[in-house]
């Protein structure tokens, strides 16, 4: 057995199932699917951007001679451009890591800092090994460590982190922060239609508000990401730096 | 009425509390088994992390890319990289390859494994002119995006840049550290670190148990 990438995705979609029960039990089911919706979009916004911008892909196997043993480009399901595989990965770690958050602290902000740490460190363990079996290769222009990009390093930490805050503000504690205020008080009268706190909203409007605030945090990511980005690959393409 | 109004609401959010979070045991067992999960999950990678050291010690082996299609493998006695020669083949010469054996640089469709040619039959290879020629000059093809790589415009006159990561950007030379057990060492020293996390976890959520 090779750790090609049909294994990789079998496994991944059994401990999926145990990881989807667990936790579950855990938040209770609909804040579990509140949590499992929200990961995979976020996750596939980031990653769908990553694609389209050539920073990453998942083809490796959809090309040449390997499509002939693995059909569908190697992956099984796809949504778009990212295997559904590497969505639920991704929601597994951030469940994972908010768990453990959660039994040590309550504050929102330090709760998600510990998740957005442990999560990087599930994947210090999962990238060097995705990148050599070529579940994903990465593909931009910038500094490197074990092969993977320093930008993704801090990504991970900052994707777990802004969507952790994100779900624990809103579907959990159903707050509305002050500084948040003056502009979601503009979308909730324009696009939700309701002028009510979240602490009041029925399940249904709580998940428009969940998708709105999951948006600005993605805003927020691209806006820490963006400037990370060009730095690191300005720097790499002035030439190499020693012991780089 | 706008007193009993508020006092519905609440009313409302307290049932959709009742209804959407579970009573602490069950959470905690929930929790519990959802961190067990994820110590299967860091687990699972490095069974899988284990399996592929031979392709993390090659140094070229994430820039490389996949192997060209079967049909234009052989053009007018040429192989390209990552051709594979049925067994029993014989070239020009005399030398006969085992079955399987592949030129430098490609890898066999079927498995992830890239393991170069015995050194006799790549010295065999070398004694071939013509036919192995394009696998020696260009094993590879290497992404230039690869760090610390730059474009033409932007590289210094006259200083060839690297288009290989180098020390610990180079996942390599980690796998080949610790006499090749690096790669191997890496990922047990991250499950370990991951274990601990979990262990602490459930041991908190355990003590908060004890306390109600």
């Amino acid at each position: 057995m090779k750790a090609n990438v049909i294994v990789f995705e079998v496994a991944t979609f059994i401990l999926f199932i145990a990881m989807y029960i667990g936790s579950s039990r855990a938040l209770g089911r609909v804040r579990n699917r509140d949590f499992l919706f929200g990961s995979a979009a976020f996750a596939l916004v980031i990653y769908s951007v990553a694609v389209a911008g050539g920073m990453m892909n998942f083809f490796w196997y959809s090309t040449n001679a390997y499509y002939k043993h693995y059909v569908l480009g190697g992956y099984i399901i796809w949504l778009g451009v990212v295997p559904l595989a590497v969505l639920l990965l991704f929601y597994m770690v951030s469940m994972a890591s908010y768990l453990v958050a959660s039994a040590f602290t309550s504050n929102v902000w330090k709760r998600s800092a510990i998740a957005g740490g442990i999560g990087a460190l599930f994947y210090l363990m999962i990238e060097p090994v995705a990148i050599t079996n070529h579940w994903w290769v990465w593909n931009a222009k910038t500094f490197y460590i074990l092969d993977v990009p320093l930008f993704a390093w801090i990504g991970v930490f900052l994707a777990v982190f802004a969507f952790t805050a994100c779900y624990q503000l809103t579907v959990i504690e159903k707050a509305d922060p002050k500084w948040l205020k003056p502009v979601e008080d503009r979308v909730k009268s324009l696009l939700l239609k309701t002028k009510n706190p979240t602490i009041g909203l029925e399940h249904n409007k709580l998940a428009e508000v969940y998708a709105w605030r999951l948006f600005a945090a993605l805003v927020a990511f691209g806006i820490v990401m963006t400037p990370v980005l060009i730095v690191l690959w300005v720097l790499a393409n002035r030439g190499p730096i020693p012991g780089w | 009425m706008a007193n009993k109004r508020i006092e519905l609401e609440q009313y409302r959010y307290y049932v959709d509390l009742v209804k959407e979070e579970p009573p602490r045991k069950r959470a905690r067992t929930g929790a519990v088994w959802a961190m067990v999960v994820a110590i299967l999950l860091a687990l699972m990678i490095l069974v899988l992390g284990t399996l592929s050291n031979g392709l993390a010690k090659n140094k070229r082996n994430v820039l490389e890319k996949p192997p060209a299609p079967a049909s234009s493998a052989t053009q007018s006695g040429q192989f390209q990289n990552g051709t594979q020669l049925p067994n029993g083949t014989q070239i020009p010469g005399g030398t006969q390859i085992p079955g399987g054996t592949q030129i430098p640089g490609g890898q066999s469709p079927g498995g992830g494994e890239r393991v170069a040619a015995p050194a006799t039959e790549a010295k065999a290879m070398k004694t071939l002119p013509g036919v192995f020629a394009q696998a020696d000059s260009s094993p590879l093809q290497i992404q230039t995006s690869s760090s610390p790589s730059s474009s033409p415009s932007s590289a210094p006159k006259g200083k060839q840049l690297s288009t290989e990561t180098k020390n610990i950007g180079n996942l390599g030379n980690v796998a080949n550290g610790a006499g090749g057990k690096g790669f191997g060492l890496y990922l047990i020293v991250l499950f370990i670190m991951i274990g601990v996390v979990m262990y602490l976890g459930i041991r908190r959520l355990g003590k908060e148990a004890k306390k109600r």
